[in-house]
């Protein structure tokens, strides 16, 4: 897999210098996950984000009673966990490979490795994480104003 | 442990010294493995084997046992024919005696009606003719009798003779499985032994192979602790240490193994890791030269805070 040509096409990873990209793919840890096989599940602790390589996954939520409802399916390049990663919190959906999926794997710990050696780089991608809850925001606003 | 910059153990993992170790400690690590396979390998045939051989022996007993039920029946159908056979004797004896016994008779009859005709062409009175034919009656009544019983005495020496020659079938069936029974347990005791003696021959094998290892683990050993005194390593299991030259709180880490599962990071051969005394390989980062922290002449951020709007206007004021 070419980790650095795969999170240069990530908007995660938007803006960031070719020796910044190379550092963080050094930094990834790749993994498989079959078709079915749960990522990880709402309400765990969680302090890591996921880039997609190949396959895709879906993320799901339990309604009030329980019942998991699909709210998005995501495919290569893009990525999702961030959420736990800003404002420590547990996870606040389950995610669950629809198919084979090839991941990389980022630790907070590894981008705490990734800030100290290129503070810049971090910064972006601490931007870009704001720029996609951003425009979520602005998803979410739209949806509520188009109900009101 | 030796300290050395990192461009310093990054020429040092290049140069043709390292490399040929490198190329040894592999080499040593395939010959290891290879030869735990084949220790594996032979111990995982031993125990088939045993096993096998065991198999056979139970089973050769159980045959052997089988055979000697086979030779006991045989035993037991040849007395039940012998005494058939007894018991036909006065069976015959007594069919002889009724069988002379009957011939009387018949002459008997034979006479009484030849009396009876002389004694019709002589017209002798009604009641002497009458006389006579009761007497040729109840002789040709006795007659009828008497050969009834004849006949049963023979049925009954038939029946036993009948059933002495199928207790004999079934004796001599029996004797010809036991024969059989018995060379299959010899066959089988055989079996054993041939897998008893391969199972012995796996075992000598397997302590060859045992000392293989052996052997192969000390190649492995030398070759590793060769990195001491060659480059002046600290040599861990998967990892060879440089002391950083100027923090003594730091270490280089060179890898020597492939791990995409058990540390942070997806650990490749011979890439040079920055570790933590106290973390150690716990926390693994990839070693790289120190960059300013903030470098004044990125001009990233005045492109993206700076230069005009990336998205289109909204429609109403948010």
């Amino acid at each position: 897999m070419d980790k650095v040509a795969l999170l240069s096409g990530s908007p995660l990873f938007e803006m960031l210098s070719n020796q910044e990209l190379e550092y963080v793919a050094d930094l990834s840890r790749p993994r498989h996950f079959r078709a079915g096989a749960t990522i990880f599940e709402e309400g765990e602790l969680g302090d890591s984000v996921y880039v997609i390589a190949s396959g895709e996954v879906e993320i799901l939520r339990r309604d009030a009673t329980g019942a998991p409802h699909r709210l998005a399916v995501l495919g290569p390049r893009e990525f999702f966990g961030e959420m736990s990663l800003i404002d420590k919190e547990y996870r606040s959906a389950t995610v669950r490979a629809k198919t084979d999926c090839e991941l990389l794997h980022l630790t907070a710990e590894n981008l705490t490795a990734f800030r100290k050696q290129h503070r810049d780089g971090f910064t972006f991608v601490i931007i870009n994480i704001a720029r996609m809850l951003s425009a979520r925001l602005r998803e979410a606003n739209t949806r509520l104003a188009a109900r009101s | 442990m030796r300290a050395r910059r990192l461009d310093e153990v990054r020429e040092l993992v290049a140069s043709p010294d390292f490399q040929s170790w490198w190329q040894a400690l592999v080499a040593a690590r395939i010959a290891l493995a290879d030869a735990e396979a084949h220790r594996e390998e032979l111990l995982a045939q031993l125990t088939s084997m045993e096993f096998r051989a065991e198999l056979s022996q139970k089973h050769a007993i159980d045959t052997l046992y089988r055979a000697g039920e086979n030779e006991d029946s045989a035993a037991h159908l040849l007395a039940e024919a012998e005494t058939l056979e007894n018991r036909s004797f006065p069976g015959v004896a007594a069919f002889e005696e009724q069988r002379y016994r009957v011939s009387e008779l018949w002459y008997r009859l034979g006479a009484l009606e030849s009396q009876l005709e002389q004694a019709k062409e002589a017209r002798l009175p009604a009641p002497q003719l009458l006389t006579l034919e009761r007497q040729r009656q109840a002789a040709a009544d006795e007659y009828e009798r008497e050969t009834a019983r004849k006949n049963r005495l023979w049925d009954e020496v038939e029946r036993l003779w009948a059933r002495s020659a199928e207790v004999s079938l079934l004796r001599s069936e029996q004797q010809l499985q036991a024969r059989k029974v018995r060379r299959d347990a010899e066959a089988l005791f055989a079996q054993a032994e041939e897998r008893k003696k391969r199972a012995h021959a796996l075992k000598s094998e397997g302590e060859a192979a045992a000392t293989a290892v052996e052997a192969a683990k000390a190649k492995l050993e030398a070759t590793r602790q060769a990195a001491v005194e060659r480059f002046g390593a600290l040599v861990g299991t998967d990892f060879l240490f440089f002391r950083h030259p100027h923090d003594s709180r730091h270490a280089y880490a060179v890898a020597l193994v492939e791990d995409t599962e058990h540390y942070n990071v997806e650990v490749r051969p011979l890439a040079v890791f920055s570790v933590e005394h106290r973390r150690g390989v716990g926390f693994l980062e990839p070693a790289r030269t120190a960059s300013p922290a903030a470098d004044e002449s990125d001009r990233r951020f005045e492109t993206w805070f700076l230069q005009g709007r990336k998205g289109t206007p909204p429609r109403s004021p948010t």
